[in-house]
């Protein structure tokens, strides 16, 4: 798949993420103990022997570039090709779409030698083979293929695409359709630049325009049987995280087919104290437990000070928790500091989240 | 000409015939310890914070995972455009080759490697040791002395003092005499195999020790002695800390359950001196819901579906309901089947525990156990967790 480019596009964020994202772009929002979401399609695009990757980021990008690095982790540090990063200018009008950015940077993918583009879009929590779908694509001789999935009943997050008998689309607003898109397109590279130079001056959204495309180019449909998570929201977002502590879930679902690779960090192994009390959780290294963690997710370098109690809760790296606290259905994000017997609680349908910028118990900055 | 100020040799060929099988296929410091490391990370780590970035290791008993392991030394932020770290097996030339026959020859046959960087002082290190030392104070106090070479000295127990190389110091801190495993000892300084030269001193010395044949051409029972008959400037720097030999099984397995107390001497999780290693890419560990974990160290990609008490394990170890794991150190990899019971010991890397095996002694005074029935795996080879039920 050395004929294949990747663009992972996440320039547009969802503003129903606001509370996990606010300063950091919701790529790089934290997932499963040790992750960030875009790690997910990354991991799969390299699993693919995709080597030569664009991450085109929204202007709040540090947290993502940080992440990211030089791409090494992700085995995408190469002479030629590897990883690129194009950050939106924070001056651009978000109103404006990504089609500008896209335009900015066409040089990068005039000059690639690729042929093929698999273009994805959002936040989608997956493990998937992507030599299946760019195969199909080259094999139907469609000018778009679009991924998609089967939908549960209440499914609202994704576009409903109409289908004919032979996985054609016809529309993406097709209401009461059992199909949603995944928004990841496979195309010819040339078809992509034509479509960005078309609407470079337009305040569009090249999701939009592919969506339009239906009508004038030939898109094919190829099925996911996988399971795919889009977090769309801060609820979804909990309850897809809560969903990795039933039992093995956590490797049958997200981890196979493919290897997920994160940032690496020198964290020591986790150290259970004398006292410690841990039921069904998700722990990453460099934690020093010396409280009570039930149904809950640590991130590296947390620490549970002695009879602190922690349920059903996500907590981010190197927050502490501080002696006999109690958090219940709570978001912890990074870095932060709970102090000694705060008491914070949230449900399952309503977790509450507390922020980078709010100390518990006192306000800074 | 550019030149470093200190370069160090990382004396890494030893065999570690105590450790038994742990020894079998890796030299001594490529052991693992800690959860995580292997015995090499600690003064690997300990240069790289020291502001020590060039380092040769030398290497000898079968070297191939150790070779691996370093790499380019990235992971110890030695790979640098001039100097970082270089790996440095014994060699042939156009008149011969043979193996290191001791620690002074090995650094005298890379005394070109040395030459390349024309250092003010040399450092000596050994690969066997755990400890977290800023060799750099050490290099401030040896130039600030005008020592020819200064010996890193450790105050161990009067009654131990017999097992080790004795330091006997005047009340400046200048070595007087060396006594070799002394059976009266002078002095309970211990020499901790960690020694500043001066370049020029350690040359001339070097090569004079190679012309010797009645020589054993090792540091401590040559060079050392030769020095100080020569009444050369000989200096003792205290060390205060955590600082551990890991010769023997009993040892290493020790060094492991040092780390389970509540505030340790070597703090693992202290950022201002990390120490480094190769990081596998692992999941987070899983510690399911009738699991019991108390006193345990738990390295990444674990599954933990039993009672761990006391004990240190590292990545990958899969553990399955009903398995007891107490006072023991679990290397990567192993798998743990059901009702299995292990007290005092060691198991090896990727070794499989039938069901319902019972594996070492709970006696406190038992003997260690040492248990092994994996084939070597690499760290590079199986580095990723199994896909699959395992509860």
């Amino acid at each position: 798949m050395k004929d294949v480019l990747g663009i992972i596009n996440v320039t547009q964020e969802n503003p129903n993420l606001q509370a996990l994202g606010s300063h950091r772009c919701q790529a790089s929002i934290p997932y499963a103990g040790r992750y960030r979401i875009i790690d997910f399609i990354l991991s799969n695009m390299v699993q693919a022997n995709i080597r030569n990757i664009a991450v085109f980021a929204p202007p709040n990008y540090r947290s993502l570039l940080d992440h990211l690095g030089s791409g090494k982790d992700w085995d995408l540090e190469y002479k030629q090709d590897g990883l690129f990063i194009f950050p939106q200018n924070a001056l651009a009008n978000n109103n404006q779409g990504d089609i500008s950015i896209l335009n900015q940077h066409l040089d990068y993918l005039e000059k690639s030698n690729q042929t093929y583009v698999l273009l994805s879009f959002g936040s989608l929590i997956m493990n998937i083979d992507f030599k299946g779908l760019i195969k199909h694509h080259i094999h139907s001789g469609s000018d778009i293929t679009v991924l998609y999935k089967q939908k549960e009943n209440d499914d609202l997050s994704l576009s409903n695409i109409l289908l004919d008998d032979f996985q054609n689309i016809s529309s993406f607003k097709a209401s009461g359709s059992p199909h949603g898109s995944l928004d990841i397109f496979v195309l010819r590279k040339d078809l992509l630049i034509q479509l960005i130079k078309k609407h470079a001056h337009q305040s569009v959204n090249l999701l939009e325009i592919l969506m339009e495309s239906a009508d004038k180019y030939s898109m094919n449909a190829f099925k996911f049987d996988g399971y795919v998570q889009k977090i769309d929201s801060v609820a979804s977002y909990y309850q897809s995280n809560m969903q990795l502590l039933e039992s093995c879930f956590l490797a049958h679902a997200l981890f196979s087919p493919n290897e997920i690779y994160s940032k690496l960090k020198d964290e020591p192994p986790t150290k259970y104290g004398e006292t410690s009390k841990v039921k069904n959780v998700i722990i990453a290294n460099g934690c020093v437990i010396e409280g009570e963690v039930e149904n809950s997710i640590l991130f590296r370098g947390t620490r549970v000070e002695k009879g602190a109690v922690i349920k059903n809760s996500i907590v981010f790296p190197k927050s502490v928790i501080g002696e006999y606290a109690q958090l219940d259905g709570v978001i912890v994000d990074k870095e932060l500091a709970i102090l000694p017997f705060e008491r914070l609680s949230g449900t399952m349908t309503s977790p509450k989240v507390v922020t980078k910028h709010k100390i518990i118990g006192r306000e800074i900055g | 000409m550019k030149n470093k100020e200190c370069v160090a040799m990382l004396l890494a060929g030893g065999q570690g015939t105590r450790l038994k099988s742990l020894t079998k296929t890796i030299a001594k410091p490529a052991v693992y310890y800690g959860g995580k490391y292997r015995i090499i990370d600690f003064p690997l780590s300990n240069c790289t914070n020291s502001g020590i970035n060039t380092v040769g290791v030398l290497t000898q008993y079968e070297p191939l995972i150790l070779n691996d392991y370093i790499g380019i030394g990235s992971a110890w932020d030695l790979d640098r455009q001039f100097g970082g770290v270089s790996v440095l097996p014994p060699y042939t030339q156009s008149e011969g080759g043979s193996w290191y026959s001791g620690t002074a020859d090995a650094i005298y046959r890379n005394i070109n490697f040395l030459d390349q960087y024309n250092p003010e002082h040399v450092l000596i290190l050994s690969g066997d040791h755990i400890y977290k030392m800023d060799y750099g104070r050490m290099l401030e106090y040896h130039k600030s002395s005008e020592a020819d070479c200064t010996i890193s000295v450790i105050e161990v127990p009067w009654d131990e003092a017999n097992r080790f190389g004795i330091m006997n110091t005047n009340e400046l801190g200048e070595i007087i005499d060396f006594d070799e495993k002394p059976a009266f000892p002078m002095s309970n300084l211990a020499s901790m195999g960690v020694y500043i030269f001066r370049y020029d001193v350690l040359k001339k010395y070097l090569i004079e020790d190679a012309k010797k044949h009645t020589s054993s051409h090792d540091f401590g029972k040559d060079i050392i002695p030769e020095l100080l008959q020569d009444e050369k400037h000989l200096m003792s720097y205290k060390f205060e800390g955590y600082w551990k030999d890991v010769g023997t099984v009993e040892s290493l397995w020790r060094a492991n359950m040092d780390l389970l107390e509540g505030k340790t001497e070597l703090d693992l999780n202290d950022y201002s001196w990390q120490i480094y290693s190769n990081n596998p890419n692992h999941t987070a560990q899983y510690v399911a819901p009738n699991a019991e974990v108390q006193g345990a160290l738990i390295g990444e990609g674990c599954r933990i579906y039993g009672t761990i008490n006391r004990s240190v394990l590292f990545y990958g170890v899969h553990m399955k309901k009903g398995s007891l794991i107490q006072e023991s150190v679990i290397m990567p990899n192993v798998r743990i089947g059901k009702n299995v019971k292990i007290f005092r010991s060691i198991i090896e890397e990727g070794s499989v525990i039938e069901d319902n095996a019972v594996i070492g002694n709970p006696m406190p005074t038992s003997d260690i156990t040492l248990f092994s029935n994996g084939e070597y795996q690499g760290y590079k080879i199986c580095n990723y967790d199994e896909v699959g039920e395992i509860s």
